[in-house]
């Protein structure tokens, strides 16, 4: 019995060990054609990033390129890569960009497709497994026009956190039962929603979860500074409650009436709400979670790691994640950043085995155990996949995820929706006459 | 003497030309071409974010539209009066009171200024996230103190515009306050001691004296210190980005946010152009409106 | 005796006040420097930590594994650099508006006065779409040079009021003893305007090492100054505060050395001259 379990180990091994010897690299790599090349790549500082940067040195001992990290906060990133893009000064070979830039890079000429470089099979990785993409994401973050410019390099989207303990507690259970008529469980729509977060509102002196609060506990946090934090959350509502900033015909409809009581819905909120949180971005909403202090929120999925760090957070392994409840439909507002070469790349084949390497299965999943939210189905397959949080959740998410626009004037939009967004929120304009200044904006930029 | 001077400014020859030839030709490059070349972008529409938008001649289109379509162009130009004319009437009043607290006759004089220097060296970037810091809504050290002296406060002192716009006040206030403070108090120093021997002897109590005597006497830094803290304020852009961004709404969307804005969050940099010009021909305005109602000479005289 | 008292009193009361506003000016950055000193806990503990184990940990990660030693090296540089061109450039030119009369010479004033009124903004649009032409962006130079458009204003018209001040006999004398100007400025006005050169020089790296808005825009990665770098520790998953404390503190104390150094000439600086 024992040789038996022994030869099959050893075989298994074996075969494993054959495997990974003849698993195929892309023939550049194999006789490192481009070995000594240095590659400069620019990304958002969030964890994928560091997870990509912890990996990369594999990608350089299989091709002897050097690959070089520049990371900014969220803000500073598109600022360096225009600068980079409109100077000519080719600092970067690949860049890592939000996906509503990516019409903009296009139509600018600034980016160039990857098709080219898949035919040529000299880079080409044979293994490629092109069934295994979650296409929704690859189609929003990477592709324009039909054309395919880049992959996922951060494929984060919008989630619901929450705090499991506190929903599965039988004391709160009860009590959520004696007041509003129905089980304390994930909710299933908006109003579900606002319920939970205002039943889990607490003073200081209250109790929570039978034990008495030396601090106020808060159902919910917002990040709503004037920051793109902001439009990214409410949209989410406005998806939820069935509206969109753009129709089919790419017509400005920010003014609906679903996007009004969207914002309404959203103003709703606040009372439950830190008070700091009009200066709030996702960054904070963290640090609340992460202090034991507020019980369900929108969230970055990436973002979301911080909470499940258990270095910084006093509710580690407390959380569970899920999709923006509907009112009209489920949703989640989708985030994600991609790899893209500029047209002025130094060394494009050199960026491109890169960018193939990220994308890879094996590093998809390698990626995924380090936090990065994966677009690749094989990776959620995986059963240490399935163990950890946030990831097998997020699935639904992705599933369900809507985009905003991608159209080149994006930048100017946002801008302007933060801008009236946040106005109504201190209330110097209502939702109504916010969104309505906004759709003139837009008109505006639209028509020239 | 007088005569051998001429002859060294004789023999200056083409030297004093010559001398001035580095910075002449270096700020030709550095400031007037680019200025140059943001009245001719002026007139184009040039965007890096809507393509199609490379450059071509649009006449005054972009005027056009900054005066009548734009509120938030007359927004931010209004907010950045307002804030000009608080800060330094604020700073200035403040400014006097304190250099008169040190003109007394005290002991320790230096170390007090030396202390009041500080908050005016400090990068206004550090300046922007110290505030901030200490301004964070639940666990900053300043909104601690308020409440333990009974201020409840709803919300953080950033979260609403009337607050916000007083708080980004007070900063700057905060960080050049010293600034005007010292130079009265050194205006104060080098006066005359014997018209204020005089007005005591006369029975003058030192209101009268500072009204009558000290004001006449320093009026001319005064003017100096408007004049540089008003252009400054009409700069500052730093501390702001920082603590608040512009935000919330727009309460605190200065000039300078705003054209930052339009050229590098917006990316069109025509528009961006016409507007910058603008803010700079306001602030030659202001400038200029303050250097004739004041006494020109005084500043200019050598 | 009462009127004794009563001076006493009001000697009191002004240091009283005095004292107050002294703890407001230095509070927040005393403050600065004590959180960067203390662990993640203890930065927002309530009630605040007023006595704590000081540790110097955020400053060792912040410099080392974050590689803000690298920003502090460009901060130098930049600060360098943009200060010793401005006064290469800017001395002549100042020396010869202090003595020589020149046709014009006021408006050559007068413009040069008007670049440093023109709001930072204002010069950077042009300089970035300039700089893009001229591959200047994300370079250490063109940060120095843009830096120069405020420093050399300050240049001219500081050292113009201290080459004023110089007893003009003893160029008088050198010239009667043959030296051409050129020497005579090397020789004889440059050493003794020492002491301006010097305060000038302190006040050009203060202003250029405080600089955020041109490094921002027009340097990358690689020629960012502290400055640039040290809001980018407020990120999307979490704000540093530690490291963000410890570096603002770093930045800023060379800054006081150096203006405790020229405080005799800190008035007449900042005023641009206009105060002696």
């Amino acid at each position: 019995m024992k040789k038996i379990i022994m030869v099959v180990l050893v075989i298994s091994g074996l075969l494993i060990g054959s495997l990974s010897v003849a698993q195929a690299v892309p023939l550049a790599v194999k006789d490192k054609t481009y070995e000594g090349i240095t590659l400069r790549y620019i990304a958002e500082a969030v964890p994928p990033t560091d997870a990509v940067l912890k990996l990369v040195p594999e990608f350089e001992k299989a091709s002897g390129i050097k690959v070089e990290f520049e990371i900014y906060p969220y803000e500073y990133v598109i600022e360096k890569e225009t600068t980079d893009l409109i100077g000519k000064t080719r600092i970067y070979d690949v860049m890592s960009v939000p996906y509503e830039h990516l019409g903009r890079y296009v139509e600018m000429g600034w980016c160039q497709p990857l098709e080219k470089f898949f035919e040529n099979p000299q880079l080409k990785d044979p293994q490629f497994d092109w069934n295994d993409l979650i296409m929704t994401s690859v189609k929003l973050a990477g592709m324009w026009k039909d054309k395919l410019y880049g992959f996922p390099s951060n494929n984060c989207t919008h989630i619901v956190m929450y705090r499991e303990d506190l929903m599965n507690n039988p004391i709160e259970k009860r009590s959520f039962k004696e007041k509003y008529g129905y089980e304390l469980h994930y909710p299933s729509n908006l109003v579900q929603y606002k319920d939970q977060i205002e039943f889990f509102t607490r003073k200081k002196g209250e109790k929570l979860a039978g034990k008495i609060l030396d601090r106020a506990f808060y159902g919910t946090a917002l990040s709503a500074k004037r920051h793109p934090a902001l439009y990214c959350e409410w949209m989410d509502f406005m998806f939820a409650f069935g509206g969109n900033l753009l129709d089919e015909n790419g017509d400005p409809i920010v003014n609906s009436p679903e996007n009004i009581e969207a914002l309404e819905y959203y103003f709703s909120l606040f009372k439950y709400a830190p008070p700091g949180t009009k200066e709030y971005t996702w960054d904070e909403v963290s640090t609340i979670f992460q202090q034991d202090q507020a019980y369900m929120a929108v969230q970055w999925s990436d973002v979301a790691f911080g909470v499940e760090d258990p270095e910084k957070s006093k509710v580690a392994g407390k959380m569970r994640y899920g999709v923006v409840p509907r009112l009209v439909r489920p949703t989640s507002h989708y985030g994600p950043w991609s790899y893209l070469m500029p047209t002025a790349s130094k060394h494009p084949e050199a960026a491109f085995l890169f960018i193939q390497w990220a994308s890879s299965k094996e590093v998809q999943l390698k990626l995924a155990k380090m936090g990065m939210i994966a677009f690749r189905y094989s990776t959620y397959d995986n059963p240490e996949i399935k163990k950890m949080p946030i990831l097998p959740d997020v699935v639904l998410a992705l599933e369900v995820a809507q985009s905003r626009p991608r159209i080149p004037e994006w930048p100017e939009f946002s801008s302007s929706l933060i801008l009236h967004l946040s106005e109504a929120i201190t209330g110097e304009k209502t939702a109504k006459e916010a969104l309505d200044v906004c759709q003139k904006d837009f008109e505006r930029i639209l028509r020239k | 003497m007088i005569s051998i001077f001429k002859g060294l400014r004789g023999r200056g020859g083409n030297l004093r030309y010559l001398f001035h030839v580095p910075t002449l030709s270096f700020l030709f490059f550095i400031t007037l071409i680019p200025f140059l070349y943001v009245i001719n972008l002026s007139f184009r529409s040039y965007s890096f974010s809507i393509p199609g938008m490379t450059g071509q001649f649009i006449g005054l289109e972009n005027f056009r539209r900054l005066l009548n379509e734009d509120p938030m162009f007359w927004h931010s130009i209004s907010l950045t009066l307002v804030f000009t004319f608080l800060s330094v009437s604020i700073e200035l009043g403040l400014g006097m009171g304190i250099a008169n607290l040190l003109n007394q006759d005290i002991r320790g004089r230096r170390i007090f200024t030396t202390l009041f220097m500080i908050p005016m060296m400090i990068s206004p970037i550090v300046v922007g996230l110290l505030w901030k810091f200490m301004l964070n809504p639940e666990l900053g050290i300043l909104m601690f103190f308020l409440k333990k002296f009974g201020f409840t406060l709803k919300e953080g002192l950033l979260s609403s515009g009337k607050t916000a716009f007083l708080t980004i006040l007070f900063v700057d206030v905060w960080g050049w306050t010293p600034f005007v403070t010292l130079i009265i108090l050194a205006g104060l120093q080098s006066m005359p001691k014997d018209p204020f021997e005089a007005a005591r002897i006369a029975g003058a109590n030192s209101l009268q004296i500072f009204f009558y005597i000290a004001l006449p006497l320093i009026k001319p830094l005064i003017i100096i210190v408007v004049l540089l803290r008003s252009i400054d304020a009409f700069r500052v852009f730093d501390t702001i980005y920082i603590l608040t961004g512009g935000g919330p709404g727009s309460a605190t969307e200065l000039g300078s946010i705003y054209g930052f804005r339009i050229n590098f969050k917006f990316w069109d940099m025509g528009y961006g152009a016409s507007y910058v010009l603008f803010l700079f021909l306001i602030v030659l305005i202001v400038t200029d409106l303050l250097f004739f109602f004041t006494q020109r000479k005084t500043y200019m005289s050598r | 005796m009462k009127q004794h008292f009563r001076a006493k009193l009001k000697l009191t009361l002004i240091y009283t006040v005095l004292c107050l506003i002294c703890l407001g000016t230095i509070f927040p950055y005393v403050w600065m420097v004590m959180s960067s000193l203390k662990t993640r806990l203890d930065i927002f503990s309530i009630p605040p930590a007023w006595i704590f184990k000081p540790t110097l940990s955020n400053y060792i990660i912040a410099l080392f594994e974050k590689g803000f030693i690298t920003n502090f090296l460009n901060t130098v540089i930049i600060a360098c650099f943009a200060t010793l061109l401005s006064l290469i450039v800017g001395v002549p030119s100042a020396y010869a508006l202090a003595r020589w009369r020149l046709f014009g010479d006021h408006q050559v004033f007068f413009y040069v006065l008007t670049t440093r009124m023109a709001p930072p903004i204002t010069i950077v649009v042009p300089l970035y779409l300039l700089y893009s032409k001229v591959f200047l962006l994300n370079t250490h130079i063109g940060i120095i040079i843009a830096h120069m458009t405020f420093n050399l204003a300050y240049v001219v018209w500081i050292m113009r009021g201290f080459f004023e001040m110089l007893p003009k006999e003893i160029e008088e004398a050198g010239l009667v003893d043959g030296c051409g100007n050129i020497r005579l400025f090397w020789y004889i006005v440059l050493p003794l305007a020492r002491g301006g050169l010097i305060a000038t020089a302190i006040l050009c790296m203060i202003m250029s090492w405080n600089e955020f808005l041109f490094a921002f825009i027009l340097g990358g990665i690689k020629c960012a100054p502290l400055t640039v770098v040290i809001p980018g520790l407020v990120t999307t998953y979490g704000t540093f505060w530690g490291q963000l404390t410890a570096m603002g503190s770093l930045v800023t104390i060379p800054i006081l050395v150096f203006s405790f150094i020229i405080q005799k000439h800190l008035i007449r600086g900042l005023t641009f001259g206009a105060i002696k």
